[in-house]
C-alpha cells in the first residue's frame, strides 16, 4: 500500500488560522467608533509614514492591520475600485457594502485555495447622511463579513500576561462599557478609545504614537474623510 | 481575480488606459467629425493672478458650429482638487470627460500615495492628457485646458497655459494672467491694457469681468450674462457668485 502524506482539510485550514493569528498578535489593534458627527478611526502606530487607516472615497475610510504588505495590497485595490466605479457611474454609485463584500470574497477565496493565506483583518467604514445609515463592515482574514455598529474592532487577540497563549475580544469587552457611542461628542468617543487602547496593552501608550482619522458630516466638502494632525489629537486626549 | 489589477501604479490615467480601454474614445479612425458637434472653442477662458492667489474663471455659452446657441448655463470651470482648478475651451464633449478624468487623477494619486502631487506634477500629467488627445484635436475635436493652482510650500498661485500638442507654458510676472478660446485674444488685450501689479482679488474679479465683457461684445460664441469665477488661495478653491459683486 502506498503511503501519502495526507492531511485533512480541517488540519490544513487550522495550520493556516495558527499562521495568521499568531501575525495578528503581533499586530496592533484598531478601533472605530461611532460619534454624534462621524466615526473616527484610531490605531497604535508609531510610523509617520506607514498609515494603517486611510481614504477611500467621499464618505469612505479603510483600516487594515497585519502584515504591512498585504493589507496595503488591499487597500490599493479598494482605491482603484471605488474610484473606477465613481469614474463610469457617478460619486453616489460607490459604496462600503461592494468594496466590504470584494474584500470578503478575495480573502475568503485565498484563506481557501492558497498555501499562505493573507494575514490581516480589514475594516471598511461608510459615514451615512443621519446616524442610522452610517455602514461598519468588519472583515475577517478568512472572508467572514460582519456589520458593526458602535464600536468595531480589528485585530483583537493579544497575548496573555501570565501563560503566553492568545486571548480573544479583550477590547471589544471594554468597549461594551460604552454601548451607544453615537449620541456622545468626538472627545468622548475618541477617549474611550484611547482608554481601550492603553489599558489592553498593559503599557503607556503615549497619545504621539497614536493614528486617527475622522469621516465627519460637519466637513464642508464632498471629501469627509480627515487625519487628526498631531495637535488635534493632543486637544481631544487631554 | 477581478479585484486585484495588474497595474497597481499611481496614475488613474493608466489604469483606464491599460486595463479599462474601453473607458476611452478612440479617434484616430475617425474622419473630420467637426461639423455638427457642440463646441467650446467657441468660448473664452481666463486666469489672472493676485497677492495671495490666482483667479480663474469662463464665460458659460455652448454653440453649434460657433453661432448657434446651444445652451447658456453651461460649466466649464472645475475645482481639480483643494487647492487647482482648470477652465476648458474646445469640443464639449471631450473636454468635459477630460476634466473629469484630470480630477480624478489627482484624487487617485492623493489617495494611493498619501500626499497630494506638486503643482508641477499637476500641470505635466494634464500636459500628457491634452498631448494624447493631439489626433483627435487635428480632426477639429480640440481641447485646450488652462490650469491654476496654488503652491503653499512656495506660498504662490500659479497659471498653466497649453496648446494642442500638450506644450505648457508656466506664467511667470511678466505676464501673470492668461486666456484661452475664440474669445481669448480680446481678453487678453483688455488684460495686458488694465493689468497692474499688486492687484487684489476684488480689482482682479472686476478686470475679469471687464475681459470677457469686450470678448462677448465681438464674439458671438462668449457670452451669457453670468460667467464662472473660482478664487484658489492659500485657504483653498472658492467660488465667487459674480451675481452678488454686480
Amino acid at each position: 500500500m502506498e503511503i501519502t502524506n495526507f492531511i485533512s482539510p480541517k488540519k490544513i485550514l487550522e495550520i493556516k488560522k495558527d499562521i495568521v493569528e499568531e501575525a495578528l498578535v503581533r499586530a496592533n489593534p484598531i478601533i472605530a467608533g461611532e460619534y454624534d458627527n462621524g466615526i473616527i478611526l484610531m490605531a497604535e502606530n508609531p510610523n509617520a509614514s506607514l498609515a494603517k487607516i486611510s481614504e477611500i472615497y467621499d464618505r469612505i475610510a479603510f483600516a487594515g492591520t497585519g502584515v504591512y504588505n498585504d493589507y496595503e495590497k488591499l487597500r490599493k485595490a479598494g482605491v482603484q475600485h471605488a474610484d473606477l466605479r465613481g469614474f463610469t457611474y457617478s460619486r453616489k454609485d460607490v459604496s462600503a457594502k461592494s468594496i466590504a463584500g470584494e474584500y470578503a470574497t478575495i480573502l475568503g477565496d485565498i484563506f481557501g485555495q492558497q498555501q499562505v493565506p493573507l494575514e490581516v483583518e480589514i475594516l471598511v467604514v461608510e459615514l451615512g447622511a443621519s446616524q442610522e445609515s452610517n455602514r461598519m463592515y468588519y472583515i475577517t482574514y478568512s472572508g467572514g463579513l460582519v456589520e458593526e455598529h458602535g464600536f468595531a474592532v480589528i485585530g483583537d487577540i493579544h497575548l496573555n500576561e501570565e501563560d503566553h497563549k492568545p486571548v480573544k475580544n479583550t477590547l471589544e469587552q471594554f468597549l461594551s462599557d460604552y454601548p451607544d457611542p453615537h449620541t456622545l461628542p468626538l472627545k468622548e468617543v475618541f477617549q474611550a478609545a484611547y482608554n481601550a487602547l492603553d489599558t489592553v496593552k498593559g503599557r503607556e501608550l503615549p497619545a504621539e504614537n497614536l493614528e486617527v482619522a475622522i469621516l465627519d458630516r460637519t466637513v464642508q466638502k464632498e471629501r469627509k474623510f480627515k487625519k487628526l494632525s498631531r495637535q488635534e489629537i493632543n486637544r481631544l486626549s487631554s | 481575480m477581478g479585484f486585484f489589477h495588474k497595474y497597481t501604479g499611481p496614475s488613474f490615467h493608466a489604469l483606464i488606459q491599460l486595463q479599462y480601454p474601453e473607458l476611452l474614445s478612440d479617434y484616430r479612425d475617425l474622419a473630420l467629425t467637426r461639423s455638427g458637434t457642440v463646441s467650446m472653442q467657441a468660448t473664452t477662458t481666463a486666469a489672472i493672478k493676485f497677492s495671495g492667489g490666482v483667479l480663474i474663471g469662463s464665460d458659460r455659452r455652448a454653440t453649434l458650429e460657433g453661432h448657434y446657441v446651444m445652451n447658456e448655463h453651461v460649466v466649464k470651470v472645475f475645482k481639480t482638487d483643494d487647492y487647482s482648478a482648470i477652465a476648458i475651451a474646445g469640443s464639449f464633449g471631450p473636454a468635459v470627460k477630460m476634466a473629469k478624468l484630470f480630477q480624478t487623477e489627482l484624487e487617485h494619486y492623493e489617495k494611493l500615495e498619501g500626499v497630494p502631487l506638486s503643482l508641477a506634477g499637476k500641470a505635466n500629467r494634464l500636459s500628457l492628457m491634452v498631448e494624447q488627445h493631439l489626433p483627435a484635436a487635428l480632426q477639429g475635436l480640440a481641447v485646450v485646458p488652462l490650469f491654476a493652482g496654488y503652491d503653499r510650500e512656495a506660498d504662490s498661485g500659479d497659471i498653466f497655459e497649453y496648446d494642442i500638442t500638450g506644450g505648457v507654458f508656466i506664467k511667470t510676472s511678466h505676464e501673470p494672467f492668461a486666456s484661452c478660446g475664440s474669445g481669448g485674444e480680446r481678453a487678453r488685450d483688455t488684460l495686458e491694457h488694465f493689468y497692474r501689479e499688486e492687484m487684489d482679488e476684488g480689482e482682479v474679479i472686476a478686470l475679469f469681468r471687464k475681459a470677457l465683457n469686450f470678448a462677448a461684445k465681438k464674439d458671438a460664441a462668449t457670452g451669457g450674462k453670468h460667467y464662472l469665477l473660482k478664487s484658489i488661495t492659500r485657504e483653498g478653491v472658492k467660488d465667487i457668485n459674480l451675481e452678488e459683486q454686480s
